[in-house]
């Protein structure tokens, strides 16, 4: 259903981005803030009304506390480069800290789980399905270009893992360049109950200048029509919810993934600049 | 919230310029230290928003030196005009404290990064204290002009180049004064805070841990807690200079 089509049926901006799950991950709205872009819930800027959206997926979240090369942002010309990592201290201090947090939230709480040991992602979802206030678990399967059959198989036994571990909603966030039939063979073993597209892409900024190189995953307003470009292609035939996510900067960009096939939309990087546009998306869905 | 303030000054000062915004009281509360994010522009190039560190605060207004014009962000600042529109967001962080016995106020730092310690300078000396500013810089040109400043500060230079003040002249200088100072406040690049850390160790035989503290030197790309690139060791793990600092404890950081 698009925004237009949600708001003439009265259907506010209800979405159930698991409806094949018994409970589902039912959102008061289908704006979403993206895996860290707020940290654990902890990281918001003044003025972004957290409890407004439809929820937001944490900060990654391993078994064990992961700090390694420190983290980096390096701008590039409309946006930038995130060189983040793992970084986190475990699951176990992660509950510990920012589950009283969860509790409270009045937007519901995705948690990101990463890591590729399939016993290590199903340690850390279990304990998350234990903890009030986690209404569903993302993680990222497959990497870009990735061996279709090797890495199938691999993704497989990753989202197996979680779903055995957890009674919860999952949600897979692939790369944009995940082929149709990777897609169909992800959807068709009903390990995952939404797709997210996409994970950003790696990215590498050069200055002549000085010689120096930046890498990290890149966010910025062109990944936008790309994004809904493969939302439309995919929409059609992929029987799950599709996220959009990456890239989106204004309502129009919103609008325009809503249209096309999204039942939600992450926003990133652009919160730190304009930390009012989800609210402004928010509302304008609302009418 | 991200709030909006009017450009209603703007002077040139030295190799940079003196902006002063006419701002709302939520903006006007930005402490010594704490800093204000300002967006450059709607075309979200350039993409992240820059850090503002105010020099001073008036009854209804703030004010900004800026000198570092290689930066897109600052530049693009640089060229707004009287009765423009900034976008600011803020305070953020946590700034300077200085205890009341603390009357003798050293300041040091790099020109590129010294407007915390300007507007620390404010403050110290509306509390009649004593402020003694070093700053460092490649040339003459690009330290602050003394006339820019108030006549009570004592005010020393050291420049690369030897124009004003020899490449040394810090070092000595600041083996003089800091047995004056019961206070220190520093900003600079790692180099230059290693360097003070080891002059305050040298000239003050006990811990220093409540005598200096200093702006870090890491990039503040969200102000939020979020990015993680303003981490910050502590000896006794990362911190979050946007969150727990700018402003730490010099004693304390691990450059
Ligand atoms: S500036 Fe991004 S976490 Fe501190």
């Amino acid at each position: 259903m698009s925004a237009a089509q949600r708001r003439e049926s009265g259907a506010a901006s209800l979405v159930n981005l698991a409806p094949r799950h018994k409970v589902g991950l039912t959102l008061a709205n289908p704006v979403l803030l993206a895996a860290g872009v707020v940290g654990y819930g902890d990281a918001v800027l003044p003025g972004l009304a957290l409890g407004r959206l439809g929820g937001f997926v944490t900060a990654p979240v391993t078994r064990r506390p992961w700090r390694e090369a420190l983290p980096q942002v390096a701008e590039t010309t409309g946006g930038l480069l995130w060189q983040r990592g793992l970084w986190n201290p475990g699951v176990r201090v992660v509950v510990r800290d920012y589950g009283p947090l969860w509790r409270r939230s009045r937007a519901p709480v995705i948690v990101h789980l990463a890591g590729d040991d399939p016993d290590e992602l199903a340690a850390v979802a279990a304990t998350l399905e234990q903890t009030p206030g986690v209404a569903g678990l993302e993680l990222d399967l497959l990497t870009p270009y990735q061996d279709e059959a090797g890495g199938l198989e691999e993704a497989a036994e990753q989202a197996l893992a979680v779903r055995s571990a957890a009674d919860l909603p999952i949600l897979a966030r692939v790369p944009l360049s995940t082929s149709d039939e990777a897609v169909q063979a992800l959807v068709e073993r009903e390990l995952i109950d939404a797709l997210v597209l996409a994970q950003p892409p790696q990215g590498l900024r050069y200055r002549p200048a000085d010689g120096l190189a930046a890498t990290g995953h890149l966010h910025g307003r062109a990944l936008a029509p790309l994004l809904a470009a493969r939302i439309a292609e995919l929409a059609g035939w992929v029987g799950l919810p599709l996220v959009a996510c990456g890239g989106i900067h204004s309502l129009e960009d919103a609008l325009a993934c809503l249209a096309v096939g999204a039942a939600a939309v992450q926003i990133d990087t652009a919160l730190w600049v304009d930390p009012l546009l989800p609210e402004r998306i928010v509302e304008a869905l609302e009418g | 919230m991200t709030l909006t303030a009017v450009l209603t000054e703007r002077t040139e000062l030295g190799q940079g310029l003196l902006l002063r915004v006419q701002a709302r009281p939520e903006l006007l509360a930005c402490r010594p230290g704490q800093f204000l994010l300002l967006r450059c522009g709607p075309d979200w190039t350039p993409y992240l928003r820059r850090a503002l560190f105010p020099v001073d605060a008036g009854h209804d207004s703030l004010v900004f030196w800026i000198d570092s014009l290689a930066d897109e962000g600052i530049a693009w600042l640089s060229r707004r005009r009287v009765g423009d529109v900034l976008d600011l967001i803020g305070p953020l962080g946590k700034g300077f404290a200085l205890q009341a016995q603390q009357r003798r106020l050293l300041l040091v730092g790099q020109a590129a990064q010294v407007a915390p310690l300007l507007a620390l300078m404010q403050v110290q000396l509306s509390r009649q204290g004593s402020v003694v500013l070093l700053l460092q810089a490649p040339t003459a040109a690009a330290l602050l002009p003394p006339g820019a400043l108030p006549p009570s500060v004592e005010y020393y230079t050291a420049t690369d180049d030897g124009s004003a003040g020899s490449a040394d002249a810090l070092d000595s200088l600041l083996g003089e004064v800091t047995p004056w100072a019961d206070a220190l406040a520093a900003a600079g690049s790692p180099a230059f805070l290693r360097q003070v850390q080891r002059r305050i160790a040298a000239t003050r035989p006990e811990p220093y841990r409540g005598f200096a503290q200093a702006v870090a030197p890491v990039p503040l790309p969200c102000g939020s807690g979020a990015c993680l690139a303003c981490l910050v060791d502590t000896g006794r793990g990362h911190h979050r200079a946007c969150q727990r600092g700018p402003v730490f404890d010099l004693a304390e950081l691990v450059l």
